[in-house]
């Protein structure tokens, strides 16, 4: 019998026979093919934003071994959100930053820290040779003081204008919130963000079990995935409801201002009417929410 | 703002003040085995103002705060103990104290009450706790000491791998 050579069909048969033995493999969990098809979290419908709840729900327990309480509070109406730190309070001690880790869940191993503590010698604003580094036995330090840094909330926010497949935009309350699951990776955002205040999941964040807080907003602190970018948002996890970011508790100093800017009454509008205010890089027009002041004097 | 200020200086105030309903917990001390101070300072045993008197009290120098005036007695009430006293000699209970620390730190009391200077938890809509003076700064030292930071961030060329 004449011996059967392999041809070129039977090869391209065999390899698309292969191709489709992986995808289908790799299909079987079913969460991936319905993360693949998943919408906008904005264009979704309220059963489809509860299926997609109930699929991170299974995956965050897959990967972490905890549940997860996802909430989709919306956005409370008339509020508009504003924050005001006081500079010449804060100590640099950096309690906000591992706060903000914390409740955001952050990935600690590559660490991503939506605050930033800049230190800069008392006298000027040299903004360019501002330390976050600093590392002394105490603080504060002699002839020094801190400025932390995090998302403005911009009324102009580059990073929206410049995200190629919109999945971050800026919500009725002034905050930008990012859509996790549309986010392409390309970090433009981070380039177009004048404030370094977005950050990239170099790998799969890693989270410490008993450190893990499983209270999260689909907007907001839920579990990112590699390949990612995150940034704060005020908490909205907390603000939504009602209560005070993260940071804000945090600080011992008292130094973080928070609230309605709608509501004459709140405190933040009593600190934009009654001190001189500071918006970071405020030539460039991003138009700041977030303001530092000084309450000098006894 | 100034003229707030004044107001509510020249309000005369009653002999136990108790103003507006604020949010405040009550200074450690009430909750602590030394108070009431009564226990030792009977009415009739009062101190006559010696710091570190019979070598009690020896840690409440005032070094740092209010000099050149160092009288216990500028804060305590010496007829009653277990209140503060104003420098009009009204009696101020501890859970108000911070009308006693208001009386110099005006601008600072000011500010505190409209929310622009110390520390709140709890709702940006609605009830909040408010930290009253003492539960961040020691009332007979009251310069925050310094603290170990928590740890510097990890620099991407550490992180490289």
């Amino acid at each position: 019998m004449k011996k059967r050579h392999l041809t070129r069909r039977d090869t391209l048969k065999l390899g698309a026979l292969g191709i489709t033995a992986t995808l289908i493999q790799n299909c079987t969990d079913s969460t991936t093919v319905q993360e693949f098809l998943q919408r906008r979290l904005r264009e979704m419908s309220p059963e489809e934003v509860a299926e997609t709840i109930e699929r991170l729900k299974q995956k965050y327990r897959d990967l972490y071994g905890v549940d997860f309480k996802i909430q989709n509070t919306s956005s409370p109406e008339g509020v508009v959100f504003g924050f005001a730190l006081d500079i010449s309070r804060c100590i640099g001690c950096r309690r906000c930053v591992y706060a903000c880790v914390r409740e955001n869940n952050q990935s600690r191993d590559v660490q991503i820290h939506w605050i930033r503590v800049l230190r800069m010698k008392k006298g000027g604003f040299a903004l360019e040779s501002a330390d976050h580094y600093y590392d002394p036995e105490e603080v504060p330090e002699e002839g020094y003081f801190y400025l932390p840094v995090q998302c403005q909330q911009c009324e102009h926010p580059p990073c929206v204008k410049s995200c190629p497949v919109e999945a971050t935009w800026k919500d009725s309350n002034g905050v930008v919130v990012v859509d996790y699951d549309w986010c392409i990776g390309c970090r433009t955002c981070m380039a177009a963000c004048p404030y370094g205040a977005r950050h990239f999941n170099w790998n799969d964040p890693v989270l410490p079990r008993d450190e893990i807080n499983t209270e999260v907003h689909l907007y907001g602190n839920r579990p990112r995935s590699k390949g990612v970018v995150e940034k704060c948002t005020f908490c909205l996890q907390r603000s939504r409801e009602g209560r005070y970011p993260s940071c804000v508790e945090a600080c011992p100093a008292g130094a973080r201002k928070f609230g309605n800017l709608l509501d004459p009454e709140s405190e933040i509008r009593y600190i934009l009417e009654n001190y001189t205010v500071y918006r970071l890089k405020e030539d460039l027009n991003t138009e700041p929410r977030f303001w530092y002041y000084v309450t000098h004097g006894w | 703002m100034l003229g707030f200020g004044l107001a509510w200086l020249s309000i005369p105030l009653p002999a136990t003040v108790m103003e507006e309903e604020l949010q405040v917990e009550p200074p450690e001390i009430l909750s602590s085995l030394l108070f009431p101070c009564t226990q030792c300072h009977e009415r009739e045993q009062r101190p006559d103002n010696p710091v570190g008197h019979a070598g009690f009290h020896t840690d409440k120098s005032i070094s740092g705060h209010g000099e050149p005036t160092k009288s216990c007695f500028d804060c305590h009430n010496r007829d009653n103990l277990d209140t503060l006293r104003l420098v009009g000699g009204e009696e101020v209970a501890f859970e108000q104290l911070h009308l006693l620390c208001g009386q110099c730190h005006g601008k600072i009391h000011i500010a505190w009450k409209a929310g622009a200077y110390g520390k709140r938890i709890g709702l940006w809509n609605g009830e909040k706790r408010y930290y009253s003076c003492t539960e961040c700064h020691d009332p007979h030292r009251p310069q925050f000491s310094r603290v170990k930071p928590d740890s510097a961030p990890v620099r991407p060329e550490e992180t490289l791998r």
